[in-house]
């Protein structure tokens, strides 16, 4: 392997000789490019390389330390994952971009300043947005031009960023920052977008769900969580992220709930995850820290598990709306059971990673003896196990039958699913080998009784209210509707104002082109009166009068003169 | 896509899925049991790190007021806040 070389630019070049390839070698080539990187980045250990200076700024093009490399790990997983979902795909286009959109991520990752950082940063922006337009019709092209304005500004104040705190402090290097300047509030904006902070979240639940099959399953796993890594990176224990991360994790919950369609189902419950990495940011101790990368890591793998399995039952059915599934689980009995074994690593059930995860960010809050937080995200808890743990399965798969029959998934598919289920479970079975790969050493007691039982209480009445609320009716009804959020503030609001205001603004300007030519009208008007035709200024004159007034003149100039 | 199959599955019987139902109320109150043990102390204890953790039942308790608050917050607003599929367009 080429020494110092960013496993991210592997993905990368890869990218590039794609187009040249078909068939057979394309599916290979595709599947390789991932494994190549992560022998890339397990033959480099740790340490920096590719340090050169350019205009007096001191660049490291790859830096791997233990919080990157946990990071980077997973997104080879993912990235290998969601490509072994999407080999039936017969679509340039997707393979190049997915292949750049996961490099440039895993680039991004290990990017020791930031310039690189941006650079890589940019480049996730502009190649992920041909995954959503790769669905090929009207909503999925508006909804990318929005993703890409959002993102694109995401990168323009990192940018900005990058020039305050290079002129403040004089350094580009990527690590942990004093929060307060305005330098690092823009940071926390641009990292706060991709990581769907409160208010700047929608462009999740409006792209992701627009995406292709297979497009879905690859955004999912990379956009925000490489923007949890550069929070975690950049500002471990800033206080105000706790709060971000409680709203976070609270305020997606409702919409998961009442949402029809299972992709938007999931990509707010992702939304409210996201709360409980920042939360533990945060709260920034060694155990949090730890917290995030385990929980961003297992993470990906069950996100990425629930929208392959919605993903799938799209592909076969067409959609992926609970109004239109029925009975699934008779067509497709493996995609079902991983749509089970998802559910059952979202809600933390014992013997899968998120069980292990979960707790340690939950422990953090309490040594820090943050009850209120620490309710908040039991909270969250309770709401993905009603969100995800059994809407998606039950809704999704086990619904009542509506007659329709169709293919299971396909095997490649499958085989995907089963990546991401297995991995996610073998974590839970031995949480100590996973830990050890995490920013710093720690014991953990992951298996004690009090732990396993609350776990299993916690989701057992959560199942009870559910089923009683399914029984009694009082359960929300799923129907062939939206749910507004806050773009509706831009999109509906913002919109309306936008026309109003031109509407006015070209009025106002009609107004003065009419007024302008009146104005014009009454000067030509009064001109005419004196110069027209017939009028004073228009007569002629004999040609003895014009000399005797020239005459006049030059006699008054003459006394001006010389008296 | 194919026109539906004859078999019955076992989930089509809906006295099995009211079977489902009562073992979801059995298993709630196996895992309380624990919960009463521990209030003697036989065989095991509870590792408190919030004195919250201290009241009996409480992962359960908390477990049904978070499903309560949630289903009826989404109760609540969803008159308000759902829209035609057609809205944006």
């Amino acid at each position: 392997m080429i020494e110092g070389l960013n496993p991210g630019i592997i993905l990368i070049l890869g990218a590039l000789i794609v187009p040249l390839t078909s068939g057979v070698v394309r599916g290979v080539l595709l599947l390789a490019l991932p494994v190549l990187g992560m022998a890339q980045l397990l033959s480099l250990g740790l340490g920096s390389w590719g340090q050169f200076e350019i205009m007096g700024m001191q660049l490291t093009v790859t830096h791997i330390d233990p919080l990157s490399r946990v990071f980077g790990l997973i997104f080879h997983v993912a990235a290998f994952a969601g490509i072994l979902y999407s080999l039936h795909v017969k679509d340039t286009v997707q393979h190049v971009a997915t292949l750049i959109y996961a490099g440039s991520a895993i680039g991004a990752v290990f990017a020791g300043d930031l310039i690189t950082l941006f650079a890589f940063w940019e480049i996730t922006a502009v190649s992920s947005v041909f995954l959503i337009w790769a669905s090929r019709n009207e909503q999925s092209f508006k909804s990318g031009i929005r993703y890409l304005i959002i993102q694109v500004t995401s990168g323009v104040v990192l940018l900005g960023g990058i020039a305050l705190y290079a002129a403040d402090t004089g350094s580009i290097k990527f690590e942990t920052m004093e929060f307060g300047s305005l330098a690092t509030w823009l940071f926390l904006i641009a990292f706060g977008i991709k990581a769907a902070f409160p208010m700047l979240h929608n462009w999740v639940q409006d792209s992701y769900p627009e995406a292709t099959v297979t497009g879905t399953v690859i955004l999912s796993a990379f956009t925000t969580k490489l923007a949890i890594y550069a929070l975690a990176r950049s500002f471990p224990g800033t206080d105000l992220l706790i709060w971000i991360g409680a709203v976070m994790v609270i305020f997606p919950v409702v919409h998961a709930t009442l949402e029809n369609d299972l992709r938007r189902t999931m990509a707010y419950s992702l939304n409210s995850q996201q709360g409980f990495m920042v939360i533990a940011i945060g709260i920034g101790s060694e155990l949090a820290i730890n917290g995030v990368a385990a929980h961003a890591t297992i993470s990906i793998l069950y996100t990425c598990l629930m929208f392959m399995v919605t993903g799938a039952a799209l592909y076969r059915t067409g959609t992926a709306k609970v109004t239109e599934l029925g009975g699934l689980y008779k067509s497709m009995p493996i995609t079902s059971l991983f749509a089970i074994l998802g559910a059952l690593i979202i809600i933390a059930a014992p013997l899968t990673g998120a069980f292990a995860t979960k707790s340690l960010i939950l422990s953090a809050a309490l040594d820090e003896k943050m009850i209120l937080l620490w309710l908040v995200m039991l909270f969250g808890a309770v709401a993905v196990i009603d969100n995800v743990g059994i809407k998606i399965p039950l809704f999704g798969f086990f619904s009542k039958d509506n007659g329709k029959r169709f293919q299971e998934a396909p095997l490649h598919m499958l085989l995907a699913m089963a990546v991401m289920a297995g991995l996610g479970i073998v974590i839970g079975l031995s949480p100590a080998t996973f830990f050890a790969l995490l920013p710093t050493p720690m014991e953990s007691h992951v298996y004690t009784a009090s732990h396993v039982v609350t776990q299993l209480q916690l989701i057992a009445f959560a199942v009870l209210i559910f089923a009683l609320a399914l029984r009694t009716g009082y359960y929300p009804k799923m129907k062939e509707s939206i749910t507004l959020d806050f773009d509706w503030i831009y999109r509906k609001v913002g919109k309306v104002a936008l026309i109003r205001t031109s509407s006015i603004v070209s009025e106002l300007w009609n107004q003065i082109k009419i007024f302008g030519l009146l104005f014009v009208g009454w000067a030509i008007a009064k001109a005419e009166k004196s110069h027209g035709e017939g009028q004073a200024m228009s007569r002629t004159i004999s040609s003895g009068h014009a000399v005797s007034v020239i005459l006049i003149l030059f006699a008054v100039a003459l006394v001006v003169i010389y008296v | 896509m194919s026109n539906s199959d004859n078999r019955t599955y076992w989930l089509d019987n809906p006295g099995n899925v009211n079977k489902l139902f009562y073992a979801v109320v059995a298993l709630t109150v196996v895992l309380a049991i624990p919960d009463i043990l521990a209030l003697f102390h036989i065989l095991y204890d509870k590792h408190p790190k919030a004195e919250m953790e201290e009241i009996p039942f409480f992962y359960g308790l908390y477990a049904m007021i978070c499903m309560l608050v949630l289903l009826g917050v989404s109760n609540s607003v969803s008159s308000f806040l759902k829209r035609d599929e057609d809205y944006y367009d």
